[in-house]
């Protein structure tokens, strides 16, 4: 009961609802990961919900798995919010979310900095004591204060925000009841002795998550071929058009976006990239497009103003778009993270891809900042691909390329891939023919046996997969093929229940999270950590500061 | 000719003379001990900065017994000494939530808080206490400090307030401010979900102008009211401002559909003269992307020098002539 | 109805336009063969201030004799200007030259008559006399444009810088790069430090160039929040009386009428004073000049009288930082303030650095500071103890070389009025002259 409670969230339930489940979630550990399907902003939950009404239940989320423990997978989103977010009820989510780790990386200290960073100018009482809480309330917390907690726990872990932390003593900004805390965090990191402390001392640069590579290219669909793309000046063209014979960067933003760190940000860093491409004599090769989320709003002099303050210069390569019809069709192809009330953005994540020089979508950076420089790497790398060398395919190449592509993924996605679903097709096959074979009718037990261990098997999966619904189906084909067996005139059920056990098969091997649009293959790459992009270091450097940057190795 | 030099003479004179004003108003607070004694001196000081003066008005400050001009007086006195010290500021939140202090202090306090917001980075530093003060305004008996509190809260966006405008205009709650106001406020925010609550309101005969009004202006940046929109522009029957504002959140919102629906009313010989003129208004100011088109449309230009040579209205003609020398001027370009 | 075609400039005479708009007669402009340079150009409209502008003239129909001329003032109103042979003689009301006949260009200063600017585009100008023969051989038009009390423009003036205003606003995209400049995330940068003066002078300086690629004769008005400003509080240009929500009407042929912010339209604001008898809640003007003889006192009216313009309304969004700007007064609010900058710097002859009286980056915690450093977002820089993210590009620039340049400096805006030759950043107040 309380797991339907957890699974079943729908774009139509109410908050509240929303709140129990979570609190639930916070009853019973176990269920940690049943939250996970919904991170990903795109989920259907975020649809037709204000932007506050989104930070609610996601700060709540966070906050839940700071009690229940945090899953590996939902560690970048996480960072993500320290990252990026500035709402302190978020944020303190975001950073209780990490005490739930069973150990702290060093590096995520750094996020934690960044974290205080974003939010110094914005703080705000919060409380998680309850879901929604009235004011005034007797005890609440902040934002920084949050923060400052989990550098507390993380102890010797985040040795090296040490000077970054000693810093923040001084600074002006900060208030004396957060500067106590900063103060906590620095004792619980020097208490540690020496000859524990972690071997580098250096303070870790900003980490950013390593590149969501789509192992499986994405295939472009009909559909999003066809959509027109209005541009920064008014002109049109297809996606198939525009998306065709250069590789190509495409950044989702729009103008009515107030978070500096997200939409300003991507576009202001989309210019540093041209001038980057141009560098490395990539201009030409190459194409970007920038699309905005909020076509309604966004006409083409909105948009090209909006990139053009921003350092992007624009032209016949390097273009704004609005899609005025068809916006859904793309967003699903992208797996974009993004959601709405109405047609206004509600919440977004921050990406990047990479398209092939056939317009499928080869590469996709996201949740956490993109880098220039790996960008431009997996560029170059496009470029050297076969895939990517060549005319593109045109006329009747093409269309062939795009029905042998979806029949084979079918193929592969059916063929049984483990031991149970071999058992189930050999059986439900076998036991269908059982009466060809009429000495063989002692095979019968051996046919309904492995029937039952492979819905045994899906059944031991509902909590991972799809539910019940595979265990479910394959009952139904075994009892159509027990009873095709045993009433030999219903040979049409006999048939009916093959089908079942193999759609009841095929159903269970197919991960949640990737009918949610959440690549799980990627989910490995994603715990990497790396160095900042070298060349954001050389900027800050090149400004004379009062104090070493923050961000800079001591 | 202007004797610059005597001119800047006669300024320093005159800072001379406010600066001994000043002196000798901070001398004459060091000294005073009642009330007529603070109020003249306080008369002659523009700001209070030496530590031991500031210590002095905060004592005068927190004095309940003080009288309250003088109270109000110090709190205009010391604004950037209080904007240094986070205790002095916590003295203002304490005043600003205390009901049992007078209403005006509280929103001298009020206003003295929001004065820091733009000078004390100190200020920055006690936000969220600023915040939680704020929310406990929100149950605050007196109308007009709670509706200050409401709107502060507004603009920063904040959830809780979000909420309670929503319930209050869904009449889920008792309503914080009046149905006006709370649209006004939920607009800081174009990411809320007011917008079917206000399309609502603005289509509900028991709503006053006021409130539709304000409805029609926070609904520029509600798609799915375009057709509202566009029905309130043309329905000759209903009140010119509310048609005149309609028209201005159509152009923000859907500037095409606007720009045609607007160049057909501005030739409308029938329609009310002070529409026309500000639709006329708005095509000066369309942006020049959109203007291609507008522009080469000799027909409408036509009919608008025609207008300009035959009209009687003054808004009209200004307008008009407005407009052409616009065209004229991006012609030259 | 309509028709579209794609040639820009038609030559066809659209007989209703023209007889729509009836040209008013203009006093001919008498030219002979000379080129007079104000700033660099030798033709078309120019402005100058107070401030001077370097100038020529030189015979073009060489060779000929030397020629005496007298300059002088063109007409007896509209913009007066006075003369100077170098940049730091005294004013003279003409200027005698005597121009070589083999076309060599003699140099020479105009500036602005204090008291007497134009209130109309090119109502100004030199004419170029003959000395013996008193005929005129050649004019030149020019603006006296400067920057007024918005209380005392005259209608012509408000509603031409009320279009370019509005024209601005609706160019969204534009108008959304100084929203960006100057909200919350922007705050520390530009709020609280030392550099809160010269940044809110490069800040009132952007958009005023900006103002003036729509209207070369636009000049941003300020609001003089001490005293009483009827006129500026009016349906014809602020807005009006307030209803009981707190919008402002407008007059249906305000340009402000338009005014949208993130797509929302219209203005609220509610004074807390009356507007017609008093000032706001402010510290007067000769309290705020007498707040220090050195930068360090004198940068505290960031608190009074700044921060109490901005609060001396009850409701609105001027009265917060991350909403001020939305309310198309907060650039009138910052005319002001920074013109009570240049009168304290006047009062006290403060116009040279380094020096401490004059500027002083005590009490900074971060660049942007100090004298040489750049100013965000006109600099480009982002990341670290900067914002984010600099929208709205480098400082637009005049069409000769001139101050301050792109990436404008803190030391680029102090000496704005050019009181050391070259620092000229060509923007003047009514009431601040040139000395």
């Amino acid at each position: 009961m309380e797991l339907e409670q957890i699974t079943t969230l729908t774009t139509e339930t109410p908050e509240d609802e929303i709140a129990t489940a979570i609190d639930l979630v916070k009853q019973f550990p176990d269920y940690q990961g049943q939250l996970l399907q919904y991170l990903p902003l795109q989920h259907p939950l975020y649809s037709g919900r204000s932007a506050n009404e989104v930070i609610r239940l996601r700060g709540y989320m966070f906050e839940s798995f700071g009690h229940s423990g945090l899953p590996e997978e939902a560690l970048p989103f996480v960072l993500e919010v320290l990252e990026s977010e500035r709402n302190a009820y978020l944020v303190a989510g975001a950073a209780i979310a990490l005490r739930g780790l069973t150990k702290a990386e060093p590096e995520i200290s750094s996020y934690l900095l960044k974290a205080i960073g974003n939010l110094k100018l914005s703080d705000d009482a919060i409380s998680f004591a309850s879901y929604k809480p009235r004011w005034p309330l007797p005890n609440h917390t902040t934002g920084l204060l949050e923060i400052c907690k989990s550098l507390q726990w993380m102890g010797a872990d985040a040795m090296g925000a040490l000077s970054a932390l000693k810093e923040l003593c001084e600074d002006v900004y900060i208030n004396d009841r957060v500067k106590a805390e900063i103060k906590k965090a620095i004792g619980a990191i020097e208490q540690v002795e020496e000859k524990d402390q972690p071997a580098c001392c250096c303070r870790p640069t900003l980490a950013r998550a390593d590149v969501s590579v789509l192992q499986t290219r994405k295939q472009l669909t009909l559909d999003v071929e066809e959509l027109v793309l209005e541009d920064h000046s008014g002109k049109q063209c297809k996606y198939k058009e525009y998306f065709n014979g250069k590789p190509a960067v495409v950044v989702f933003f729009y103008t009515r976006c107030d978070n500096p760190h997200k939409c300003s940000l991507t576009i202001t860093r989309l210019g540093e990239l041209q001038k980057a491409l141009a560098t490395e004599g990539l201009e030409e090769r190459t194409k970007i497009a920038a699309i905005t989320y909020d076509p309604i709003y966004d006409y083409p002099f909105r948009i090209r103003s909006y990139c053009e303050h921003r350092g992007v210069m624009l032209n016949d390569e390097h273009r704004a778009f609005r899609i005025e019809s068809g916006m859904p069709s793309l967003l699903r192809y992208f797996s974009s993270g993004v959601n709405y009330i109405g047609s206004i953005v509600n919440h977004h994540t921050t990406e990047l891809y990479i398209i092939d020089q056939q317009g499928n979508i080869r590469t996709h950076f996201q949740q956490l900042r993109w880098q220039v420089a790996d960008v431009i790497s997996e560029l170059k790398q496009c470029l050297k691909d076969d895939a990517c060398k060549g005319s593109s395919l045109s006329g009747p190449g093409r269309t062939l390329t795009s029905f042998v592509s979806p029949v084979l993924s079918l193929l592969i996605v059916i063929a049984p891939k483990c031991p149970f679903c071999w058992a189930a097709y050999l059986s439900a096959a076998g036991i269908t023919n059982i009466h060809v074979i009429r000495s063989a009718r002692w095979l019968l037990p051996a046919f309904l046996l492995l029937l039952c261990i492979n819905l045994f098997s899906l059944y031991q999966g509902t909590t991972k997969r799809n539910g019940l619904w595979p265990c479910c189906l394959s009952l139904a084909g075994i009892l159509c093929i027990v009873s095709f067996v045993f009433l030999e005139q219903a040979r049409m059920m006999g048939y009916a229940g093959i089908v079942l056990v193999l759609i009841g098969s095929v159903v269970g091997c197919v991960e949640r999270h990737a009918l949610a649009g959440f690549p799980q293959s990627n989910l490995a790459h994603l715990q990497k950590l790396a160095p900042m992009d070298s060349r954001r270091q050389r900027l800050r450097s090149a400004e004379s500061e009062k104090g070493a940057s923050r961000y800079a190795c001591a | 000719m202007i004797d610059k030099n005597k001119y800047v003479e006669d300024l320093r004179d005159q800072v001379e003379v406010v600066q001994g004003q000043n002196l000798s108003g901070l001398s004459d607070f060091r000294n005073a001990a009642s009330t007529e004694a603070y109020k003249e001196a306080l008369r002659n000081v523009a700001a209070i900065s030496s530590p031991e003066d500031v210590g002095k008005a905060i004592a005068l400050l927190q004095d309940k017994q003080q009288d309250i001009s003088v109270r109000e007086e110090i709190l205009q006195k010391t604004v950037s000494a209080i904007g240094e010290n986070p205790e002095y500021i916590r003295i203002c939140l304490r005043i600003l939530s205390d009901g049992t202090e007078p209403i005006t202090l509280r929103k001298a306090a009020l206003g003295l808080l929001k004065t820091l917001s733009f000078s004390s980075r100190t200020f920055v530093s006690v936000r969220s206490e600023y915040m939680v003060v704020l929310r406990s305004l929100l149950d605050e008996p007196e109308d007009s400090l709670r509706e200050m509190a409401a709107e502060e809260l507004s603009k920063y966006k904040d959830e809780f307030v979000q909420r309670r405008l929503l319930s209050g205009l869904l009449r889920q709650e008792t309503p914080t401010v009046t149905d006006a106001k709370a649209i006004q406020l939920l607009g800081y925010d174009i990411h809320a979900e007011h917008y079917p609550v206000v399309r609502r309101l603005l289509e509900s005969p028991d709503s006053d102008n006021v409130t539709k009004l304000e409805a029609i202006h926070v609904l520029a940046n509600d798609p799915e009211a375009k057709s509202l929109l566009m029905n309130l522009v043309l329905d000759k029957e209903q009140d010119r401002e509310l048609r005149m504002s309609s028209a201005m959140a159509l152009q923000s919102g859907h500037p095409r559909d606007f720009t045609q629906m607007a160049k057909t009313l501005v030739l409308d010989e029938s329609e009310n003269k002070d529409v026309r003129s500000v639709l006329l208004n708005a095509l000066t100011l369309v942006h020049p992307v959109e203007k291609v088109g507008l522009h080469e449309d000799r027909q409408f230009l036509e009919e608008v020098s025609r207008l300009h040579t035959s009209t009687t209205s003054p808004e009209l003609k200004k307008m008009s002539s407005r407009y052409l020398e616009n065209v004229r001027k991006q012609r030259e370009q | 109805m309509g028709s579209l075609t794609t040639t820009k400039k038609n030559k066809t005479a659209n007989t209703g336009l023209d007889q729509a708009r009836k040209i008013p007669p203009v006093v001919p402009v008498i030219t002979g063969a000379f080129e007079l340079s104000i700033n660099n150009a030798p033709s078309g409209a120019s402005y100058i201030g107070w401030s001077l502008s370097a100038c020529s003239l030189r015979i073009t129909n060489q060779p000929q004799p030397n020629l005496n001329v007298i300059l002088t003032n063109r007409g007896a109103t509209g913009g007066q200007v006075i003369f100077r042979t170098n940049y730091g003689d005294p004013d003279q009301a003409t200027l005698p030259l005597t121009l070589p006949g083999n076309g060599t260009p003699v140099t020479f200063f105009v500036g602005g008559k204090f008291g007497s600017p134009s209130t109309d585009d090119q109502d100004g100008g030199i004419s170029v006399t003959d000395a013996a023969t008193s005929n005129v051989l050649h004019q030149r038009t020019l603006m006296v444009r400067i920057r007024k009390n918005a209380n005392i423009l005259t209608p012509a003036e408000r509603d031409r810088f009320l279009y370019a205003y509005a024209a601005l606003n609706a160019s969204a995209p534009d108008y959304q790069g100084f929203l960006d400049s100057h909200n919350l995330d922007a705050d520390p940068e530009i709020h609280q430090r030392p550099a809160f003066l010269p940044w809110h002078r490069a800040f009132v300086l952007h958009i005023e160039r900006r103002l003036q690629f729509v209207d070369s004769s636009a000049a941003l008005p300020y609001w003089r929040f001490d005293q009483p400003s009827p006129n500026v509080f009016s349906p014809g240009f602020m807005g009006g009386t307030p209803n009981s929500a707190g919008r402002v009407s407008f007059d249906s042929t305000n340009s402000l009428r338009n005014w949208t912010v993130n797509g929302t339209t219209g203005v609220i604001r509610v004074p807390s004073f009356n507007t017609n008898t008093s000032g706001g809640n402010v510290m007067n003007e000769a309290s705020t000049l007498a707040l220090g003889l050195n930068f360090v006192n004198f940068r505290t009216m960031e608190g009074n009288p700044h921060g109490r313009a901005h609060t001396s309304f009850g409701s609105g969004p001027i009265t917060s930082p991350p909403t001020a700007t939305q309310d198309p007064l907060f650039f009138l609010l910052h005319c002001n303030v920074d013109r009570l900058w240049a009168r304290w710097q006047l009062t006290n002859n403060l116009w040279n650095t380094p020096n401490a009286a004059t500027y002083s980056d005590v009490g900074s915690v971060k660049p942007g500071d100090a004298l040489g450093d750049t100013m965000w977002p006109w600099n480009g820089v982002t990341g670290g103890t900067r914002p984010p993210t600099a929208p709205g590009g480098p400082l637009p620039q005049l069409a000769f070389p001139s101050k301050p340049p792109p990436q404008v400096t803190v030391r680029d805006v102090i000496d704005y009025i050019g009181r050391t030759q070259g620092n000229s950043n060509y923007f003047d107040y009514d009431d601040v002259p040139f000395t």
